[in-house]
């Protein structure tokens, strides 16, 4: 707790230093959220409902995916974005010296403060959505355990994915992966081919997550055994990138 | 002969990390089926959205999508990454432009795009002129131009800035909105369609995908002279904030 109060010290401290920047940060990742509502718009004004699937509850997915994805970005962006080049260049040395895990060191070794601005401007959107649509106080319940159960997703698969670094040297694109998945898979389920649905669904299930919430709102008599699905699978994915992890670092060296 | 030799060198380094080539074009070739998935589920049994029948915008999700694995963003995180390191000091130590030399690389890295963009686009006018087919050449080899310059005048931003990575997100919604790779810039409202269709994002591929589906109202000749324009721009303020940037830059890495 004391280490996580000086990162978060630290990351306001800079913060404050590159004010600029950091104001610029937030400007951009903004322009990027407010275009995928508008397309949203653009593709529901023009067809109407679709499948069980409307403007509102389109534009709740969009945002709902947008929160989690910016609630990940303050915690561990920074901390992956920096990890691969830290392998590569030998300077996970600091980090492995230190009598802290160094999983969930690298991953947290800075908050991403601008995110935190993205992250309430896609919680008001949320809410405007919310209230255009009708649902139950446990539909609330489990819409809000459905996005916690992607934001677990999304860091365990991104932590998984930049581990490979360990393995794979000059793989850059590697990074992106992840976060061009996400977005790829931020839409319903059912326009994908039924092949993709089942892959990204029970396989990899980032489309999954990134409809349960909607779904849950919903409350579809299938939601109930997606959770449980999902929190199995979670549970599984977090032992096995510990292990990776582990692997990593042992494989590790540096002349540093 | 030395930008040539770099333009060598960077086809080369291409082939060489293959995985990186083959992740981005599958994520472009992603990101192009989910938009067609999108917009087929979106049909639904309706014959005609925005005054596009379901092929027609296909085609148009296709030549738009194409377009954007050519427009590449690189030259932004390629130039930022040399301040932030400190790398720009190996090309101010020489008699080599750093516009010249990241020209040189970025061509030499996308030329199998290129040709394959052009080809394919030339294709689609195979019973019309050849003159119309030289016109549209030269008019995508200008968009490449300018295009790489607006990436490297981005791009020479790092010197005030940290991070750029946010730039990113912000070229890529850029990119689906105006560029067309979510749905045609006309759907945003046919008044202002020609105005919006000026921006650099539009130019490289909205208006090739409407100008080969006859969806067009201008000519080809009044959007080849709008991206000249944009050249001029584009090279007169890179070369105002290259010249401020260097100043400041003190060649150490961030």
């Amino acid at each position: 707790m004391r280490l996580f109060k000086a990162v978060w010290r630290v990351s306001v401290e800079e913060f404050f230093i590159y004010r600029a920047t950091s104001f610029f940060t937030f400007f951009l990742a903004a322009i990027f959220f407010v275009v995928e509502l508008l397309a949203g718009h653009i593709f529901f004004a023009a067809s109407g409902s679709v499948n069980g699937w409307d403007g509102q509850s389109y534009q709740l997915l969009i945002a709902t995916v947008s929160s989690v994805v910016y609630l990940y970005n303050i915690f561990f962006i920074v901390g992956h974005e920096n990890l691969s080049e830290d392998i590569l260049e030998g300077n996970l040395d600091y980090t492995l010296i230190r009598p802290v895990s160094s999983y969930w060191f690298t991953s947290m070794a800075q908050i991403d403060v601008p995110s935190i601005f993205n992250f309430v401007i896609s919680l008001v959107v949320v809410g405007v959505s919310l209230k255009q649509l009708s649902f139950t106080a446990v539909g609330v319940v489990l819409y809000v355990f459905a996005a916690l159960l992607a934001f677990g997703l999304f860091f365990i698969l991104n932590k998984a994915v930049v581990t490979v670094t360990f393995w794979v040297d000059g793989f850059t694109a590697l990074g992106g992966i992840m976060e061009d998945s996400i977005d790829l898979l931020s839409r319903p389920a059912g326009i994908f081919p039924r092949i993709l649905r089942f892959i990204f669904m029970f396989i990899v299930p980032v489309l999954l997550v990134t409809n349960l919430p909607v779904l849950s709102l919903k409350l579809t008599v299938s939601s109930y055994w997606h959770f449980a699905y999902i929190v199995l699978f979670e549970v599984v994915l977090y032992l096995l990138s510990r292990w990776l992890w582990n692997k990593g670092i042992r494989r590790y060296f540096s002349a540093n | 002969m030395k930008y040539l030799l770099i333009g060598v060198n960077s086809f080369s380094s291409r082939l060489a990390y293959r995985s990186n080539e083959i992740t981005k074009l599958a994520t472009n070739i992603a990101r192009m089926l989910v938009s067609i998935w999108m917009w087929r589920f979106l049909y639904n049994n309706q014959s005609s959205i925005g005054g596009y029948s379901i092929e027609n915008m296909t085609k148009y999700l296709i030549i738009t999508n194409l377009a954007a694995i050519i427009f590449s963003t690189s030259p932004i995180f390629r130039l930022s990454s040399q301040i932030r390191t400190g790398a720009l000091n190996n090309l101010l130590y020489r008699p080599i432009s750093i516009f010249g030399e990241g020209l040189a690389t970025f061509l030499g890295g996308q030329i199998i795009y290129i040709i394959v963009l052009l080809v394919f686009l030339v294709a689609q006018l195979i019973s019309k002129s050849p003159f119309q087919m030289l016109l549209l050449v030269v008019y995508m080899l200008a968009c490449v131009m300018m295009f790489f310059t607006f990436m490297m005048l981005l791009g020479s931003l790092s010197f005030w800035l940290i991070n750029v990575w946010p730039l990113r997100s912000a070229v890529n919604a850029a990119y689906l909105l105006l560029g067309g790779l979510y749905f045609p810039l006309s759907f945003l409202g046919s008044k202002y369609t020609f105005l919006l269709s000026l921006n650099p994002f539009s130019l490289v591929s909205d208006v090739p995908a409407r100008l080969l589906l006859g969806q067009s109202g201008e000519s080809i000749t009044t959007y080849l002279a709008v991206v000249v324009g944009w050249i001029i721009v584009f090279i007169l303020l890179y070369r105002v904030v290259i010249r401020k940037g260097i100043a400041r830059f003190e060649g150490v890495g961030v």
